[in-house]
């Protein structure tokens, strides 16, 4: 049988961020996957070291359009590590808050995606319906639905109010019973799967060859998750439960990320009931102390790096993210070889990819 | 791996002492040069695999290149190579450990830095016919 190419992308009506994939297929069977990455590279690092560190923040914010709240989180985190700032304990708690609330709505966000995908539409109206209501809570809370503006360096601009917290808790305490249905779906749904078990595998050696992190490594068995490894921000006073399987398929990705929603729920629940009193900020100087320094936090997708160095005046001298998509996109190399074509989507969206974080 | 242990296996695998430093941020920094990077990252493997590496970052420093390698041991560890204008080809870890492909890919991209070994070094980032130098490897020109 003949063995062709398939382009798919950069622009294709399928993908919803600019990604080339090569498919080299015999009949229906995929027999190798190139990846062509950097559509969307707008050199946002080049742009940083032209900023002051002030309006960094508002830079990192649009690398991405679903964990924006992270990246200012790293790089605010970044700064205060450079300049030896101190910052109060209640921004900590919003800070951690809304790192929460985006971890909820990015993987709900993720399961509409990889049900569309499949072929599964109600799930996809569902994912996204209650996401809306997470976006609500944030809103309520910044202003912004996608990019916050919450994290200064130093703190937090945004308080949570008493009657905010009241409602953010009836809102999560019903999405905690709208749960059910996607736990449901990944647990027992017939057609959900057959699209998604023993597909896509990914094993430990290959999680660890790659650096793959966050649900996709620990549906693969790997257990690093920084809140619990290196705990920053109020993940030093939190308990932050664990999801490992070990399948290392789609539907042990779709079954963590279920599990971590759930976990999510709790972190944001003990957050809003017992938030710290006190100062919202603490002052940041405009010259940051020359020297470097590297922070790693958790994001929705995983592990994400950032470092900062200073020269001592008001712009960074360098700053680079490695966001988590990175090693995950390198590794559909490895995923997507042996699948029936008809599976290709399921496992690249299964992989939870962003395009404008990986390129920057 | 706690500090000590990876102080052994670092210097075994050099051959010399090394000097340990903290940065803000709580990473190990390490300084290493060039010919003794591929080396000191397989000391770093344990039964499980090899080292997790979390990012490669590269900036320019006066006339040198430098590159810093971090993983992730349980704890931070930043391995920092520097290297010298007019010889900047360094040793590419991706036949050892793939993880690093793509990184050397984006600092061969961003600051023209070679890795001996590669198999493809193709630009990532940027387009392939992108007209100048690379974007992050020179003066700073006026906004």
């Amino acid at each position: 049988m003949t063995r062709i190419t398939v382009p798919i992308g950069p622009q294709h009506p399928l993908i919803k961020e600019p990604i080339a994939i090569r498919l080299d297929v015999q009949g229906e069977r995929v027999l190798a996957a190139e990846i062509g990455i950097g559509y969307v590279h707008r050199g946002l690092e080049h742009l940083l070291q032209r900023r002051t560190y002030a309006q960094g923040v508002a830079i990192v914010e649009r690398i991405c359009g679903i964990c924006s709240h992270a990246h200012t989180t790293a790089y605010c985190q970044c700064i205060e590590a450079l300049a030896l700032l101190e910052t109060p304990p209640r921004a900590l708690a919003i800070r951690t808050l809304l790192c929460e609330l985006e971890r909820i709505h990015s993987h709900l966000l993720w399961l509409g995606v990889l049900a569309e995908a499949i072929g599964f539409n109600t799930i996809f109206m569902y994912a996204w319906r209650e996401r809306e209501q997470v976006l609500d809570i944030m809103e309520a809370i910044s202003g912004g639905r996608i990019a916050h503006g919450v994290n200064v360096i130093g703190g937090v601009r945004e308080d949570v109010t008493a009657q905010q917290a009241r409602q953010a808790l009836a809102m999560l305490n019903a999405l905690r019973e709208q749960m059910r249905t996607f736990v449901d779906l990944v647990e027992r749904d017939r057609s959900f799967l057959r699209r998604t078990q023993g597909i896509g595998r990914l094993t430990r050696e290959d999680v660890r060859a790659y650096g793959i992190v966050g649900p996709v490594a620990r549906a693969s068995g790997a257990t690093l998750d920084i809140r619990r490894a290196a705990p920053y921000a109020a993940y030093t006073w939190l308990h932050v439960p664990h999801a490992v399987l070990v399948e290392g398929d789609v539907l042990a990705r779709a079954r963590v990320r279920v599990a971590e929603v759930q976990y999510s729920l709790s972190l944001c629940e003990q957050l809003l009931a017992a938030l710290p009193e006190g100062a919202l900020t603490t002052r940041s100087p405009r010259r940051v102390p020359e020297g470097e320094a590297i922070t790693r936090i958790e994001a929705p997708r995983g592990e994400l790096l950032y470092y900062v160095r200073s020269d001592g005046s008001d712009k960074p001298a360098r700053v680079h993210a490695r966001t988590p998509t990175l090693p995950t996109l390198m590794a559909l190399r490895t995923m997507l070889p042996g699948l029936h074509t008809g599976d290709v989507a399921a496992v690249v969206a299964g992989a939870d990819l962003c395009m404008a974080c990986a390129d920057r | 791996m706690n500090q000590d242990e990876i102080r052994d296996r670092l210097q075994s695998a050099a051959g010399c002492e090394l000097e340990m430093r903290t940065s803000r941020g709580g990473d190990i920094v390490i300084d290493l040069t060039p010919e003794r990077l591929v080396a000191a990252v397989a000391a770093l493997a344990t039964e499980d695999g090899p080292a997790h590496l979390s990012a490669i970052t590269s900036f320019v420093e006066g006339s040198d290149a430098i590159l810093l390698y971090h993983f992730w041991l349980g704890l931070g560890l930043t391995l920092r190579v520097r290297c010298h204008a007019g010889s900047s080809t360094v040793p590419s870890l991706t036949p050892s450990l793939p993880a690093a492909d793509w990184y050397e890919r984006e600092a061969h991209d961003m600051l023209g830095i070679c890795f001996a070994g590669h198999p493809n070094l193709a630009p990532l980032l940027l387009s392939p016919d992108w007209p100048g130098p690379p974007p992050l490897a020179g003066e700073e020109q006026a906004p």
